[in-house]
């Protein structure tokens, strides 16, 4: 198997008074990016690692943190590093 | 810049994101699709996992799935996906995937206890031909039975339907939707005398609240979840009340939680019946007009062989699906004794929260969506309950309009759409025609083209009662399609495995990897899998959804639709069907089943050059005609003009679902109500159609208490069920590689202070006891799941740990749909 790289979206849905919380303990997850987020408290995460099981990893944190009401993942792909490798790092 | 790949994929992993969000883009230039860049071809097709009926857009690309999200054109999930979907490509590519038939065999020839060798698809139905043959030859036709499934596409449950109840005369066929939605559909039979849900999933946003009555939403069905959510956010007076028999994640959001002692759920529903009606909430010309009241038969027994002790002291075991007529004043008189005091002391609820929740539904300006899964349904009253709920919403007028809604979710893809509605029931046909009915049979043979007496008066057995027959050695030959009975039934050591192994059975698995049911068999069949055919689902809100075949199947893996079509060409009519109806009928003798029930004219009806272009079909190239369209057609004509009409077969490749009834191409939201059902006629206002005069049934029915409770020698009750760990911990991904070390550990989750009294503490294994075996696994005290004191919960997802050896095969005598919510149990310390 040629080595993978794993790129995906979470859509977060938080309780907008602990938004600003969840967003900083998100940008404490390896490899996740904030990408955009509503003041009504929907948060929406990219996130890319070399194996799936991170991604689940960051579902669960995600659940387990206090203002986090649901965590949906939306889109997900697996790419073969050889077509991604060069880009910006 | 340079877009690179990376940074696409990125980009488009976020727009999509937001998109489902309702979120503005900022950037939404750099999402110039490229396709020499991208290679992939997206097309879309509805998830395979639960009831909810996600639709996914899957990219493939060089014969693989590469990519998969959310749907944004689709109403049910607009663009959102749970962590199963995730898993819908990882699937289909693990290392132990199945790809060659595999019959145990010793010196050359089948024996019962061989070891497993590759055999190919001619011997795998020589052997099974013969087996099957001489079953139908010696023992007659319920010698012969199959167990299917929820997760079949509509058509692979209706051509199994057909070659069993059509081809071998035998009703001896049961989905695994009989463990999870029978009382569900029981339920709606008594009340309203037509299957599935009034409402549809447009009710969560119209709602001000929900109560969810034995349903972890949030871990399993998570899409609709956060459509609840959503709401609850958006309209900040929304109520969300939650009942279980312990905590778990869906109290995150409850406003009144709601922790009650086990099955005395009866006694809080038939408490808010009591306080709407002695608080004048009853909608006294909805219940005058669109209502008649009954009590049903009571001290019906739980399901059990009749030889056991408690089956045979139950009065009514034998006439529990009966009631007889009352009226208002009774049914009031009848629930008067449940008082909010009562209610309070045996379900351990504080009396407070059963008076708020009473008042949601009394209060005639709350929309209320009650929903409810397994904690309903698998409980030996589970029909009941389901009676109950109704009860509340018809006393009320709360149903059938946009946000006041009973909702009974479903837990499979197409334990509706398959298993309910093609008639795999072993006592049903299509469109809730029933077997025992001679009007019904009639109108089966006659759209199948098969003579009079075919289909026989016989009812088939249900889930448990088959267990029971192949250990009783009763049953010869048995057929299970994609479902794993071994590890889902209960009481698997005294009721299951040994009808398995009886040297009497022959048993066939046809499966995507080597379950635990898999290496119980004597033959495993390698199957197809999703997008490797062309399928259809129908979920929760009757919506019916279509995809293509996306990819080619791994191997010589073949679709569960051609296992059963293929197999039909092993019988010609002798083999399967008595002389006097041959004699009867000569143009059908020297015929084979697939010449009488696929080759009949009607389901060869359409040539393969309807196939849309660009698709594979493996199925209709085989067999030279466009099978699924033919089947689908035939299939179809059951309920075009009684209710249950479906769009033409093209429709539903260009569409995200269509829920039924279809008339005229519109969809129905809400059945039962003027203007939004075209079968409720002019003037009635609401019309429960399934009922010969129009009205639905309000039920007295009891508490009644369970088969077993704790008791000194097994203190616990033990409550079996899903966690989302066992996506979560890639047990999907893991399993697939070797099945025996990776699905995650079941865990007991049991109260701190129940684990410090049996001298225990969080990580420590225990051993755990019922009357019918034993299993070990370690102690949680601190997850998800929050136990109150006395009751255990262990999902039952481990085929390391099957707690399936703990349960009783106890059974809700109605639906026969077994408990796996509540047996006793010991807890001991490993020393």
């Amino acid at each position: 198997m040629p080595q993978t790289v794993h790129i995906a979206s979470l859509l977060v849905h938080v309780n907008p008074d602990q938004l600003a919380s969840v967003k900083a303990f998100a940008q404490t997850l390896e490899q996740v990016e904030v990408h955009s987020e509503s003041p009504q408290g929907k948060l929406v995460l990219v996130c890319e690692s070399s194996h799936e099981k991170r991604i689940v990893e960051h579902l669960d944190r995600l659940h387990a943190t206090k203002g986090v009401l649901s965590a949906a993942l939306i889109y997900h792909e697996i790419a073969p590093v050889e077509e991604t490798e060069g880009c910006t790092p | 810049m340079k877009l690179t790949r990376r940074d696409f994929a990125k980009a488009q992993a976020g727009a999509v994101a937001a998109a489902a969000a309702g979120i503005p883009l900022v950037e939404a230039s750099n999402l110039v699709t490229d396709s020499d860049q991208t290679q992939m071809q997206w097309s879309k097709a509805p998830c395979r996992f639960c009831g909810t009926g996600c639709s996914v857009m899957v990219a493939t690309k060089d014969n693989q799935v590469v990519a998969t999200h959310g749907d944004i054109k689709a109403e049910v999930n607009r663009g959102l996906n749970c962590v199963k979907g995730y898993f819908l490509s990882k699937i289909m590519y693990g290392q132990d995937r199945l790809t060659k038939p595999l019959l145990r065999m010793k010196d050359g020839k089948f024996d019962k206890n061989g070891e497993f060798a590759e055999v190919s698809w001619d011997q795998a139905f020589d052997i099974m031909a013969e087996k099957s043959k001489a079953a139908l030859k010696n023992h007659g036709p319920n010698s012969v039975a199959m167990f299917g499934s929820g997760q079949w596409t509509v058509w692979e449950g209706y051509a199994a339907s057909k070659l069993w109840k059509a081809g071998f005369r035998s009703n001896n066929i049961d989905p695994n939707a009989r463990h999870c939605m029978a009382s569900a559909v029981m339920g709606f039979m008594r009340t309203f005398g037509m299957d599935e849900p009034m409402g549809c999933y447009d009710d969560f946003e119209h709602a001000n609240a929900f109560v969810l009555w034995g349903s972890n939403m949030a871990e399993m069905h998570p899409v609709l979840w956060t459509r609840l959510t959503d709401r609850r956010l958006s309209a900040p007076d929304t109520k969300v009340a939650v009942l279980s028999t312990y905590e778990h994640r869906s109290f995150e959001l409850a406003d009144i939680p709601m922790v009650f002692t086990p099955h005395t759920d009866l006694v809080i529903l038939n408490y808010i019946a009591n306080y709407i009606i002695e608080n004048d909430a009853v909608n006294k010309s909805f219940v005058e007009k669109h209502t008649n009241f009954v009590t049903g038969t009571t001290d019906i027994g739980y399901g059990l062989r009749p030889t056991n002790p408690m089956e045979a002291r139950a009065k009514n075991a034998d006439k529990a699906n009966t009631w007889e007529a009352s009226s208002f004043e009774q049914f009031a008189e009848f629930v008067k004794p449940y008082t909010l005091e009562r209610a309070a002391k045996e379900s351990g609820v504080p009396a407070e929260r059963l008076e708020a929740l009473a008042k949601l539904y009394a209060d005639p300006n709350v929309k209320v969506m009650s929903l409810w899964t397994m904690g309903v349904n698998q409980h030996t009253r589970g029909v009941w309950v389901n009676n109950l709920i109704y009860n509340i919403h018809l006393l009320t007028g709360k149903i059938s309009e946009p946000g006041n809604s009973p909702f009974s979710l479903t837990g499979q893809p197409s334990a509706c759409g398959t298993a309910r509605e093609v008639g795999t029931f072993a006592h049903r046909l299509p469109a809730d025609l029933l077997v025992a009915n001679p009007k019904h049979r009639a109108i089966a043979e006659k759209i199948w083209k098969l003579p009079e007496g075919t289909v026989s008066e016989v009812l088939g057995h249900h889930a448990v009662l088959q267990s029971r027959k192949l250990k009783d050695g009763e049953i010869k030959f048995y057929w299970t399609q994609v479902t794993n009975n071994m590890q889902a039934g209960p009481n698997v050591m005294e009721e299951i495995l040994p009808g398995w192994r009886n040297p009497e059975a022959f048993v066939v698995v046809s499966d995507v990897y080597p379950t635990v049911s898999a290496q119980a068999a004597d033959l495993i069949l390698p199957s197809a899998m999703w997008v490797e055919k062309e399928g259809a689902y129908g979920n929760a809100e009757r919506r019916t959804q279509f995809w293509h075949q996306l990819v080619k199947a791994k191997g010589d893996a073949k679709s569960d639709l051609w296992q059963l079509v293929e197999f039909s060409k092993r019988f010609t009519t002798e083999d399967a069907w008595p002389t006097e109806l041959l004699d009867k009928n000569p143009s059908f003798k020297g015929k084979t089943l697939f010449d009488v029930l696929f080759a009949n004219g009607k389901v060869n009806a359409f040539s393969n050059d309807q196939i849309e272009k660009g698709y594979n079909n493996d199925e209709a190239e085989a067999f030279g005609f466009y099978l699924q369209k033919g089947l689908f057609e035939e299939y179809a004509e059951f309920g075009r003009g009684h209710a249950h009409d479906l769009a033409p077969f093209d429709t539903y490749h260009q569409e995200r679902g269509l829920r039924w009834p279809v008339v005229d191409g519109k969809e129905t939201k809400w059945r039962y109500r003027e203007g939004s059902d075209p079968y409720v006629k002019a003037g009635k206002e609401f019309e429960f159609y399934g009922k010969p005069d129009g009205k639905a049934l309000i039920f007295a029915l009891p508490y009644e208490a369970p088969p077993e409770w704790p008791d000194a020698d097994f203190p616990f009750w033990l409550c079996t069920g899903r966690v989302i760990e066992h996506w979560h911990t890639g047990s999907m991904t893991d399993r697939v590689d070797e099945l025996h070390k990776a699905v995650p550990q079941a865990l007991v989750y049991m109260h701190p202070d129940d684990a410090q009294k049996i001298g225990v503490r969080r990580g420590s294994e225990v051993n755990l006891t019922t009357r019918r075996g034993e299993m070990r696994a370690r102690v949680e005290t601190r997850g998800r799941n929050k136990p109150p004191q006395g009751l255990v919960f262990v999902p039952f997802f481990d085929a390391k740990r099957l707690v399936n050896k703990l349960t009783l095969d106890a059974t809700d005598p109605i639906s026969k749909q077994t408990d796996f919510k509540k047996c006793a149990v010991k807890i001991e310390a490993i020393v």
